[in-house]
């Protein structure tokens, strides 16, 4: 009866530390866009049209009107497991809020980005100066920091290199997989 | 009266007192050596013995009975009775009781720290639109 209950105890303390690791593993990807542009001297928006699967998303007219930061920028994408693959399309913006139709300065799209199951991968996305569009123009092809990319290479989640996560929107997504991402309201921040 | 009455009691008289009876509970209990005279029961010429013509005399009282005699305390006898068993501990000294209540109360606490807990969330950017679900 002592031998079993001794076995019972230690077979409790073994379980404590297994229920206290449990976490939650995540398949996510975190964008994270660098560029040597100012904010808001050269971009003041960042519109990020997304969709599942190997192709680019359609993209739509720039409607929003949230202001972004200094970069790096990010975004969180996750897959709730029967989405194993996205395509992105990245694009920053100028004059939102003080010109009638705000001018795009840089564009790229990402297809086929990957998700690993149960990890949290990372994807730095360079959009620089010389990536920029003249006019309506914007540079060709050749440029490996400036193409667009297919099946890139994700890194593990690096959180030195991606900025801290956002307490923004709990609960309340506001990302849609469809291509039609609307920005945040208020409500989404969390305002009464 | 006659003469044989007088005899038994000169008879009695010779042997001493009688010892007193235990004061008894119920008539039954009345033992054989005395035996108070009754209406109901018809005279016994054949037990003139048992027959009383007194009331029995009040107990005497009870004195303490005290001994002088010299102890010898070193004499005394070995004790050899049974060996009690040992008593049985209280359940606060039994160390079973303490591990079940501290793996109890360690239980309850992660419990209530698994179930408190903020949820883990996924990974939130710093920028519109800050996080984009796919199913």
């Amino acid at each position: 009866m002592t031998a079993k209950r001794a076995r019972l105890l230690t077979m409790l303390a073994a379980a404590t530390p297994m229920l206290a690791g449990c976490q939650d593993d995540f398949t996510q990807v975190a964008l994270v866009i660098q560029s040597d542009l100012q904010v808001p001297a050269d971009v003041d928006a960042m519109d990020v049209a997304a969709i599942q699967g190997p192709f680019a998303p359609p993209v739509n007219q720039f409607f929003g009107t949230g202001s972004i930061g200094p970069f790096p920028l990010s975004v969180g994408f996750e897959s709730g497991g029967s989405t194993p693959n996205f395509s992105i399309t990245v694009r920053l913006f100028r004059g939102v809020g003080t010109l009638a139709q705000p001018t795009l300065v840089v564009s790229r799209t990402v297809t086929d980005i990957r998700f690993v199951e149960g990890g949290s991968m990372m994807l730095v996305l360079p959009m620089n100066r010389e990536c920029a569009c003249v006019g309506t123009s914007c540079p060709s092809p050749g440029n490996p920091n400036c193409d667009n990319l297919d099946d890139p290479t994700l890194l593990p989640f690096d959180p030195a290199v991606a900025p801290p996560s956002s307490t923004m929107n709990i609960g309340a997504p506001v990302g849609r997989p469809d291509g039609n991402i609307r920005p945040p309201t208020a409500v989404d921040a969390g305002a009464p | 009266m006659t003469p044989a009455p007088l005899v038994i009691a000169a008879a009695l008289l010779a042997w001493g007192p009688v010892r007193p009876a235990p004061e008894p509970a119920t008539p039954d209990d009345v033992g054989d050596a005395v035996v108070a005279p009754s209406d109901s029961a018809p005279a016994a010429p054949e037990t003139p013995a048992k027959v009383s013509p007194a009331p029995a005399p009040p107990p005497a009282p009870r004195t303490a009975i005290i001994a002088k005699a010299p102890l010898d305390v070193r004499a005394r006898p070995a004790l050899v009775a049974a060996p009690q068993p040992a008593p049985r501990q209280p359940l606060r000294k039994q160390w079973p009781f303490w591990a079940l209540a501290g793996g109890a109360v360690v239980g309850m606490v992660i419990a209530t720290y698994v179930a408190t807990r903020p949820q883990p969330q996924a990974y939130r950017g710093n920028a519109p639109p800050y996080y984009i679900p796919f199913p």
